[in-house]
């Protein structure tokens, strides 16, 4: 268990899992998207939770627009990093 | 030979430019219809565009997906896919049909909302809507619980469960999951009575695959503690790696999906539904089921994926700084969630800004609960700091080396899945024929007893 937590997870099996280089970059460029994603509706949410609980705010006409936007952005990143994921389990398995 | 990475590239080009007209729409506030963005609230017709370019990114990482399969299953003729691809393509035939419901719905309000033609059904859209968008939470839950079935096993040193049982699960998820999508339109106005116990039925179908899974999991935890010496009735539950954050997110992913999942048989109960429906318990309910047993789980795989793909490693320090924040977000969402189910059932609405309606009692009695909300809020801002640093570090900074792709084998002696499993065009049939026995009655009935249509509305 202690070591569990730096080294390698112990690999019983023979057949170690690859995906390409250029799958990688795939992959990686899906995750980017979405996190930057994440970042953009994480300060977004703050600012409209703080705003639901009236403790903050916010121009009027913006308001409505905000609580979408917010929830867009973190729609970004649930479907770009299932894509993300999906490809590379589907990659990494099987070609 | 097709190139499949070159479909991926263009999914990405679709998505990406999808995602950015849609975003600067809703910036230049062309586009106030609210993340359901079903009508009779319009939006700019470039926000539908968007909306399309997004469906079409999708469709080439399906079809990119379904040309790889059929490949791999010529070149490896009589053996089961191996788990972790099964689920993968379990997720893009939900991506694909789960797709058409909101791509019919879209191209009738590109024209609508042009003003070509002058009023739509409301009904049909919300319902084309809920096809999507209830299949959109399953497919990302899909994602969730593949690492959950195939990821975590190994992270304990354990085995996966039997991959019949596994395949089974996620053929139930594909072909009963579409209509559920009734499960979101309970109150609506125009659905027949006998249409709505249908659905309460098949919404709790889910449930049969969601239980299996909660089954399994637990038999492989116990199994997996029980092999590292734990004793008694719950020993085994204290050798689980719980200071490893590959697997501390995702358990508690998984144990939320206990009141996520009871929650959401509560909002599927007709006379319960009438109590939560469009309250803050809703949104609390998204946000155990999505913030935490999803999200959490997408952020335990950053810390293996991630220096995989970049092909670097995961530091103790990484991992210390992982687990700290699968802490702060698991109090930020059960505080975030918790005051907002408590909320909502004294009645707080959703969807609408900060009042006291005149200081009026009731409202008034919202507030503590709003405050935690927002206490919640800020511990999730911080949650969403640290991991976004920490998932950009070990794409660039974290030191090189290799990371396994951590991949559960089955159980010494155990049978493989047997190849019917593998018989994808009888589950889409199926599937289809699951979808018109919910969708044919009351589309017909929508569309030969349709009300006066309605033209495009904006509020602001
Ligand atoms: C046993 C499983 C589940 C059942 C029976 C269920 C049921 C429901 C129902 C009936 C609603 C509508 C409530 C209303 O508006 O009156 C709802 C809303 C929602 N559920 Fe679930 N749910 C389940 C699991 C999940 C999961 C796993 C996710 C996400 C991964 C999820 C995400 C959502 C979202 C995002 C909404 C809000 C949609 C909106 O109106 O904007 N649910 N759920
Ligand atoms: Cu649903």
């Amino acid at each position: 268990m202690e070591q569990a937590r730096t080294e390698p997870i112990r690999q019983t099996s023979k057949k170690a899992l690859g995906i390409n280089q250029k799958d990688a970059k795939v992959s990686l460029s899906y995750l980017t998207v979405a996190f930057v994603s994440l970042l953009i509706g994480g300060i977004l949410g703050l600012l409209q939770g703080l705003e639901r609980s009236g403790l903050l705010e916010l121009p009027t006409g913006v308001n409505g627009t905000w609580h979408f936007i917010t929830r867009c952005f973190f729609h970004y990143f649930y479907d770009w990093l299932s894509v993300c994921c999906s490809f590379a389990f589907f990659r990494g398995p099987v070609v | 030979m097709f190139n499949v990475r070159k479909l991926a590239w263009v999914g990405f080009a679709f998505m990406l430019t999808g995602t950015a007209l849609v975003a600067v729409m809703i910036i230049l506030n062309e586009a106030s219809v609210l993340y359901t963005f079903y009508p009779p609230l319009a939006a700019h017709p470039f926000f539908y565009v968007g909306l399309v370019l997004l469906v079409l990114g999708i469709w080439a990482c399906c079809f990119g997906v379904f040309i790889n399969y059929s490949h791999w299953r010529k070149a490896h003729r009589g053996q089961p896919t191996p788990l972790l691809a099964f689920f993968a393509m379990g997720v893009f035939v939900l991506w694909f049909f789960a797709s058409i419901g909101i791509t019919i719905e879209v191209l009738t309000l590109i024209p609508w909302s042009m003003g070509l033609v002058e009023t739509t059904n409301v009904m049909v859209g919300r319902t084309l809507f809920w096809w999507f968008g209830h299949s959109l939470v399953n497919i990302w839950y899909l994602v969730a619980a593949s690492v959950w079935y195939v990821v975590v096993p190994k992270l304990i040193g354990g085995r996966h469960f039997n991959e019949k049982l596994i395949k089974l699960v996620v053929i139930l998820l594909v072909i009963l999951n579409i209509p559920g999508g009734f499960h979101h339109q309970i109150v609506d106005p125009g659905i027949s009575l006998s249409i709505k116990y249908l659905h309460v039925f098949m919404s709790l179908a889910i449930a049969v695959p969601s239980l299996m899974t909660a089954f399994a999991m637990f038999a492989v935890f116990e199994r997996a503690g029980r092999r590292l010496g734990g004793k008694g009735l719950l020993g085994w539950l204290k050798k689980l790696p719980w200071g490893d954050v590959r697997f501390l997110a995702p358990m508690i992913a998984m144990i939320a999906f206990i009141p996520g999942g009871a929650g959401g048989i509560v909002n599927t109960s007709n006379q319960l539904n009438q109590v939560i429906h469009n309250t803050l318990w809703v949104v609390g309910h998204f946000h155990v089921t999505v913030g935490m047993s999803v999200v959490m789980t997408f952020f335990g795989i950053c810390y293996w994926l991630v220096p995989y793909l970049a092909k670097r490693r995961l530091t103790a320090k990484m991992n210390r700084l992982g687990v700290i924040q699968t802490i702060i977000w698991t109090v930020g969402m059960v505080l975030m969630a918790g005051s907002q189910h408590a909320a909502g059932l004294l009645g707080d609405p959703r969807r609408t800004s900060f009042t006291t309606y005149g200081d009026h009692s009731t409202a008034l009695s919202w507030i503590p609960y709003e405050y935690v909300m927002g206490m919640g809020a800020v511990l999730l801002l911080i949650g969403v700091l640290i991991q976004v640093y920490a998932v950009f570090h070990m794409m660039f900074f974290a030191p090189k080396g290799e990371t396994e792709f951590p991949v559960a084998e089955a159980e010494d002696g155990a049978a493989p899945a047997p190849m019917w499993t593998e018989r994808w065009g009888l589950w889409i049939v199926l599937l289809l024929m699951v979808v018109a026995m919910a969708y044919v009655v009351p589309i017909m009935d929508f569309i030969l007893n349709a009300p006066p249509g309605s033209p495009p509305i904006k509020t602001w």
